[in-house]
């Protein structure tokens, strides 16, 4: 019996794709995670091993910038998590009303943000919520709540907030999408079966809708939690890669930018830049490890 | 039966909020649309009012069109979007294809490794990303980022496209195959159309995020030639809004993040040659005075600089590295013999406007020391010359471009005002210093010299005019013109309340304690300027 026969078609079909994504994609992740265990030492690289990250975690020249980033970060996950994640389902779950009308207008409307450029929305939001030239001051002002302004940007306390808020404004589109998809696949006949059942109005929502999109709220968790411990682009056009005021609004983003790349009187570092990466990477890993062993598989998924 | 599901007042309420939202979601958008018709100046006014014959100017779409090179970013952008989502599809199905068709060894392990990328961010692997692309070549070029884009897509890609291919009916493909057509005509004429929704998808998926990214565009092609739509818009914005926020190198060098960003990475290591591969910008510096000296010694040191000619009418100046470079004592024959590409002017003040004026018209972007001119025709003459030539114009207004000054009018114009400025700036002078504050006291004093710059300052936080200002000095020294004066106050009185407070004083007798007060105090809180080296900030004017 003769061998069968080397299936080349297979290599060329795979080939271009494998290629491209090792080179670009899977050899630089695991080269950056190399370059963090070194250091430039008068211009020449050496191995330092884990010298970067102590100094990373442990130095007070550095630590105090990651943490700072690392807890923002978590402030503006958490944001995400629990005012993105709830008004697009519920925007969804209007949207998704049968007999709703204007539906697709709505549905368009909102999801605007979603395509607009980061520097739009970043100079947007500046021109609204500026104290000198802004819109929001003076319209408090004319229906008489201009006590209640305060410069939400400029301020450490709340810049951090303000800006969540305003990624929440641009993004809430794309929860609300995959929310709106799945809840359309619910086929009627469940839905007529509880409604004889006397199952109807809001309490059909919370005891049979929510239950079976149980599944896209899990990934839409995790795409926000990637997302968000990646993002940068808002803070960069809204606050610059400073992050100001005083570093309030960096995230693991911008500090991993400036450090890398340098910023003003800072000077770059390739090998400190990826040690951040390398933390990041750390970061969204055990996030979606956990999301995937601990949730996905205990996750209940009911048949159609 | 609908009948338990459409309740009138609930249908309501669900409009209510429903068009409560859409109106958060548009009124931005609609903010920008209506400010885009009007002048920059209306724009501040009444941000929100609809242009009117009176406000309504297209001078918006006229500056985008003359400064930023619009239509090439956008064909940047079209380029790089369209040549990823070629990619990402081509070789997305391919692959698709081949782990959905055919059962081989090492299929589940090569489809999860494919799948790892839906997860994991490109943008971890930056560092490493750039050093190849430094290293083929490939930085500043649209392929860079079509790579990139095409290596991020393709993970999703291959995952949404081979749940599709799965479910092509095996007949069809059988079919082919017995009439003898090959595996890639079966996927080129079968199965790609078949599964031509779900690419449609891919595409609308991949397509946005593509567009808007700043973050490779920024690093990987910053060069003025390879910048995208989202790019060139940021700089723009950056550039017009918040001009203090530029740096004067980061306009030569075409980057938003100022000009030592990529070269203090790019430099020290193995690198060298992007440098030189790069194109080198030829800089003439006439003047070799203290600023002129210090320009030229910041050019000899940036990689991106190389002076191609130094001017001086005398032939002293330190000795340094600077004697290797050639010296004229003509400016207009070292325009004409060396073209370079920037001419850096810190020439005494009486010919900075002719100086510049030749400059542009040879076409070389100009950085000229203050003042710009001695009279205000002259300076309107040179501003006019840069905008028929489209030439760059910088003046050395060394606030307005150092980054800590940066910082601190940003962050206070973010608290808002009414303000108060506490300004000062008293040294105290011996020996040659109090020689060099002596000879600039023949024709200037103290609080006119450097206040200047925190006049400046303080209108760049309040945007609002000054309307009064009152000013009291005192002679505390003989060696000085009788109606001359080396310690003076001033306080401005701003339309919108602000009040501004300035003091500067220079000589052997200044106290050491009030040597250096930044602070500015609105109703939102305060930011102060630390100054953080003896000689550095502290200084207005170097002694010679």
């Amino acid at each position: 019996m003769q061998a069968p026969r080397f299936r080349w078609h297979i290599v060329v079909f795979l080939a271009p794709a494998v290629l491209v994504y090792t080179a670009v994609m899977i050899f630089p992740l695991f080269n950056t995670l190399r370059l963090a265990l070194y250091s430039e030492i008068e211009n020449v690289r050496v191995f330092v091993g884990l010298d970067n990250f102590k100094s990373l975690f442990g130095d007070p020249l550095w630590s105090k910038q990651f943490w700072n980033a690392l807890g923002n970060n978590f402030w503006f996950f958490c944001i995400h998590m629990l005012v993105q994640n709830p008004i697009g389902i519920a925007l969804a779950a209007m949207l998704s009303h049968p007999r709703l009308r204007f539906a697709a207008l709505y549905r368009s409307a909102i999801f605007i943000p979603t395509i607009l450029s980061f520097v739009i929305v970043g100079f947007a939001w500046k021109l609204i919520l500026s104290p000198i030239w802004g819109i929001a001051p003076s319209m408090l002002k004319a229906v008489g709540l201009r006590s209640l302004f305060a410069p939400w940007l400029g301020k450490e306390d709340y810049a951090l907030t303000a800006l969540s808020l305003v990624s929440v404004w641009q993004f809430v589109g794309i929860p609300m999408m995959l929310i709106y998809a799945a809840l359309l696949s619910i086929p009627d006949e469940i839905l007529e079966a509880g409604e004889i059942d006397g199952i109807t109005g809001m309490s059909s929502f919370w005891k049979i809708k929510l239950p079976l999109i149980l599944p896209s709220i899990g990934i839409i968790s995790i795409l926000t939690f990637v997302g968000n411990f990646n993002a940068f682009d808002l803070i960069y056009t809204a606050q610059g890669a400073l992050a100001g005021p005083d570093f309030s609004t960096d995230i693991l983003g911008t500090f991993m930018y400036r450090t890398f790349f340098g910023f003003q009187l800072q000077l770059g570092d390739p090998n400190m830049g990826s040690a951040i990466a390398s933390a990041m990477f750390a970061i969204i890993l055990i996030g979606v490890c956990f999301y995937l062993f601990a949730i996905q598989t205990r996750m209940r998924r009911y048949q159609l | 039966m609908n009948k338990a599901r459409s309740n009138p007042v609930s249908a309501l309420a669900m409009h209510g909020a429903l068009i409560i939202y859409t109106l958060i979601a548009m009124f931005p958008v609609f903010v920008i649309l209506i400010n885009s018709f009007k002048s920059r100046k209306a724009i501040f006014r009444e941000p929100l009012s609809l242009p009117n014959s009176d406000s309504f100017s297209m001078i918006g779409y006229e500056t985008v069109m003359q400064q930023g090179d619009f239509f090439l970013y956008f064909q940047n952008s079209m380029i790089v979007t369209v040549a990823s989502l070629f990619f990402i599809l081509l070789f997305g199905a391919m692959a698709a294809f081949a782990l959905s068709e055919y059962r081989f060894k090492g299929n589940t392990i090569m489809g999860l490794y494919l799948a790892l990328g839906i997860m994991i961010p490109i943008r971890i692997g930056t560092v490493a990303i750039l050093e190849m692309m430094v290293a083929t070549g490939l930085v500043n070029s649209l392929w860079a980022l079509i790579l990139v884009y095409t290596a991020q897509g393709l993970p999703l890609a291959i995952f949404i496209l081979s749940e599709f291919m799965r479910q092509v009916s095996d007949d069809l493909k059988n079919a082919g195959r017995v009439d003898g057509l090959s595996e890639y005509t079966i996927f080129a004429r079968i199965v790609v159309p078949l599964v031509r929704p779900a690419m449609a998808t891919v595409a609308v998926f991949n397509m946005i995020p593509i567009w808007n990214d700043l973050w490779f565009p920024l690093i990987l092609a910053p060069a003025e030639e390879t910048k995208t739509l989202t790019l060139g818009s940021q700089v723009f914005i950056g550039q017009f809004v918040t001009d203090w926020k530029r740096s004067a190198f980061g306009a030569f060098h075409g980057h938003p993040a100022g000009a030592h960003s990529l070269y203090h990475f790019l430099t020290p290591t193995h690198s060298r040659h992007y440098v030189r591969s790069r194109e080198m910008i030829k800089v003439l510096i006439a003047g070799l005075g203290n600023m002129g000296f210090s320009h030229a010694m910041a050019h000899h040191n940036h990689p991106d600089s190389q002076i191609v000619a130094l001017v001086n009418r005398s032939k002293s100046f330190p000795q340094s590295e600077l004697d290797q470079y050639p010296l004229y004592t003509d400016f207009h024959e070292a325009l004409g013999k060396v073209k370079p590409d920037l001419v850096v002017i810190a020439t005494y003040s009486d010919s900075h406007t002719d100086f510049a004026i030749a400059a542009m018209k040879a076409g070389c972007h100009v950085f000229v020391e203050k003042p710009l001119s001695t009279t205000v025709a002259d300076a309107k003459r040179v501003v006019q010359t840069a905008i028929e030539t489209g030439r760059k114009l910088v003046i050395g207004y060394i606030l307005r471009h150092h980054p800590s000054w940066m910082r601190f009018v940003d962050e206070a114009r973010n608290l808002g005002g009414p303000y108060v400025f506490r300004l000062n700036l008293n040294q105290q002078s011996t020996g040659s210093e109090w020689e060099t504050h002596k000879n600039l006291m023949q024709t200037t004093s103290p609080i006119v010299d450097c206040g200047v710059h925190y006049v400046d300052v303080m209108c760049q936080i309040t945007d609002a005019k000054p309307v009064m200002v009152n000013g009291i000095g005192l002679r505390l020294s003989d060696e000085i013109a009788p109606d001359m004066y080396n310690y003076g106050q001033l306080q401005v009185t701003f339309s919108d309340g602000s009040v501004g407070w300035y003091e500067a004083g220079w000589g052997p007798m200044m106290s050491e304690t009030a040597f250096f007060v930044k602070d500015i105090v609105s109703p939102n809180g305060s930011r102060f300027h630390r100054r953080w080296q003896q000689g550095g900030l502290g200084r207005c004017r170097r002694p010679h």
